[in-house]
């Protein structure tokens, strides 16, 4: 599918945890899209993710499509970078990740 | 069960030492993932949406206590506390983090497990009959067969980089409980007329994109050429399977594309010096080794039982929801006083196939105690209890109640099969295990489920097939259309010995519209189905795909 939406956001999973990962202002990695850095321009989203590639910190890197909700806050596009963002839709998810809080999500 | 030896517990070992050295250059800097990821891969350790994911191989399904609560263990330690069991009787972790993995493949070698085989171009984990060892109607034990075949196939530099990945499925039952007919190679143990044991095999089977029904490549290959023979259909996967399109690389498709005579005549060739020599042409088995394999599978020492058992019948007759429980979870072993108990992972508000440590740790326990110490993982995501004395059934029942694991729902319509799907699958294209949990609560009530009986619905979050959408009564296959989910539904699959690949009915439902799709197709089987033994499968294969679809697309019928 051709790639028309202008904002974006670079993201990945880290090396160690592969927990997912977004790019913020500062040229660092956060587990928050909340914190991740828009970009509006897609060339320049382009060269952003290039220099990401070059990282052997994180996994994948790759452009996800965001929309602002009536907050203001990102909001991917693609169902599966919904989930990337907010974890499994599945019950009991929300169930196991009460019981053990030392990952991600 | 087959116990490593010293030659098992070297090997496992130094690769652990291996990948632990290669995880450490790769946070170090000196790997890079693309390096690193084939490495990663053949220990069974995948990089997926949320997290690494680990497949620890289950040999042929096949699983002791001790080994269960290491699962458990693993699961506590070093994931949310629970594992997902697969429809290759595997089990998966979701939750890892990388510098954990050599600590995990260090914790299972201690019980002489490993991951490797579960990823890659190579000969996987080696399926079986989950009732193997234990049903009424064996002809004989397939474990010795599989273990034969693991360790021929463990790290056998031929078929390390083999075209595609190569899946081998053996039963030892004329009722096909391993799917043969979906694998590379499907193994059936048979005797021939003079009461020789030996194999009818199967060749070219398989799911995923193109789905294929496996052809007889021999319908009776003596026991003894068995290793001979796999090598010969290997080498010729090995030569003549292509290279150049993924997509086409499995040896279904050569099977089809040259033609099953064509394929039997190369496979006779490279099998032949072997025949007429008997000797090392092709390498055949040591007797030692083989005799200790089979030695290792020998009858647990059952009590003498009688054919009742009046404790047995008693709770029967006191207990309604035991009664419906045996009904629906328990099989005929061969031993007289015994049964086999399936332990359904079908609950509701769980994911298919999910276990948590404390149902690992349950079960566990209970095989201990009540199943010689035997356990089985099933390719449609449940375990198996073995060998149960009737006389004990009751006290396992109640156990499994306390634990909320004694649903009784095998081969009922909330016995679905899953995949993981969007949820954690990097290439899904779909969500699975939702879809599953809302068809699970539409037809939750237990009468509902028994009123319609043995149907089994699968389902795949995409095209790859890893719910075996294409061999249920009522498969749905996950796709993305436009941005959205779409289901595609199949109809009449069957992957028992009647083998049957489903039928697709035509254009897909939304995630919204998907159970209210299947409850129609359940409603038409109830209105059309002869009397209440008839079963969804044969009630389809009676009245055809039309009735169903005019039942799923009722305005295209009213426009026609």
């Amino acid at each position: 599918m051709k790639n028309t939406n202008k904002n974006h956001v670079v993201t990945a999973n880290t090396l160690i945890e592969g927990w997912v990962v977004y790019l913020t202002k500062t040229g660092n990695w956060h587990t928050s899209l909340m914190e991740a850095v828009v970009i509006d321009d897609l060339k320049k989203a382009q060269s952003l993710l290039a220099i990401q590639q070059q990282s052997d910190q994180v996994l994948d890197p790759y452009l996800l499509q965001v929309e602002f909700g009536v907050d203001g806050s990102p909001h991917p596009t693609q169902l599966r970078d919904r989930i990337r963002a907010t974890g499994p839709s599945h019950q009991s998810y929300r169930a196991q990740l009460k019981e053990f809080t030392h990952v991600s999500l | 069960m087959y116990h490593y030896d010293e030659f098992d517990h070297r090997f496992v070992r130094e690769r652990v030492t291996r990948f632990r050295n290669q995880v450490d250059r790769r946070i170090s800097g000196s790997l890079t993932e693309d390096e690193f990821r084939p490495l990663r891969l053949q220990n069974g350790l995948y990089a997926e949406l949320h997290a690494y994911m680990l497949r620890v191989a289950i040999p042929y399904g096949v699983l002791n206590s001790a080994q269960l609560q290491q699962l458990a263990f693993i699961s506590k330690k070093w994931d949310r506390g629970y594992g997902h069991f697969t429809t290759r009787q595997n089990i998966q972790f979701n939750w890892l983090k990388l510098h954990d993995a050599p600590e995990i493949l260090d914790a299972l070698a201690k019980v002489d497990m490993h991951a490797i085989q579960s990823s890659g171009n190579c000969i996987r984990n080696v399926t079986a009959d989950p009732f193997a060892g234990a049903a009424a109607d064996e002809v004989a034990d397939p474990r010795p067969t599989a273990e034969l075949i693991r360790q021929w196939s463990t790290a056998h530099p031929e078929f390390a980089f083999l075209p595609r990945k190569f899946k081998i499925a053996v039963t030892g039952s004329p009722h096909d409980r391993a799917a043969i007919h979906f694998h590379d190679i499907g193994l059936r143990l048979i005797r021939n007329d003079r009461g020789e044991l030996g194999y009818e095999v199967l060749v070219g089977g398989g799911l995923g994109r193109t789905p294929m029904i496996a052809k007889q490549l021999q319908a009776f290959l003596p026991k003894a050429d068995l290793l001979p023979y796999l090598e010969a259909v290997l080498h010729v996967y090995n030569r003549f399977g292509r290279r150049d399109n993924k997509y086409k690389a499995r040896i279904k498709i050569l099977v089809h594309e040259e033609g099953i005579s064509k394929i039997r005549a190369l496979v006779e060739k490279e099998f032949r010096p072997y025949r007429t020599e008997k000797k090392d042409a092709l390498p055949g088995p040591d007797k030692a080794p083989v005799d200790h394999i089979e030695a290792s599978f020998s009858s647990p020492l059952f009590d003498e039982q009688p054919s009742r058992s009046i404790r047995h019948e008693i709770a029967l007759y006191k207990h309604p929801e035991f009664r419906t429980w045996v009904k629906q979870n328990t099989f005929p072993h061969r031993k007289t006083g015994y049964v086999i108990a399936t332990i359904s992972l079908k609950r509701k508000g769980h994911a298919p196939g999910d276990a948590t440590a404390a149902d690992m740790g349950r079960v566990a326990d209970l095989a201990k105690r009540y199943s010689h110490d035997e356990l089985r993982i099933t390719n449609e995501q449940n375990i198996v209890l073995p060998h149960v004395r009737k006389d004990d059934l009751f006290s396992v029942y109640l156990s499994l109640k306390a634990g909320n694991l004694a649903v009784a729902n095998i081969g009922l319509l909330t016995d679905i099969v899953a995949c993981p799907g969007m949820d954690y699958c990097s290439l899904a294209t779909a969500r699975s295990l939702p879809i599953a949990q809302k068809i699970s609560e539409r037809f939750t009530d237990p009468k509902r489920q028994q009123l319609i009986g043995d149907l089994k619905i699968k389902i795949s979050g995409c095209i790859n097939a890893c719910g075996h959408h294409h061999v249920g009564h009522i498969g749905i296959l996950g796709l993305e259309k436009s941005g959205a989910e779409s289901y595609q539904i199949v109809l009449g699959g069957d992957a028992t010995q009647t083998a049957a690949l489903g039928e697709r009915a035509g254009a897909g439902f939304s995630a919204n519209e998907i159970v209210s799709a299947i409850e129609r197709l359940v409603d038409t089987y109830l209105e059309h189905r002869k009397n209440e033994n008839e079963t969804f499968l044969k009630t389809y294969q009676r009245i055809g795909v039309t009735i169903f679809r005019n039942a799923l697309y009722p305005t295209q019928k009213k426009a026609a």
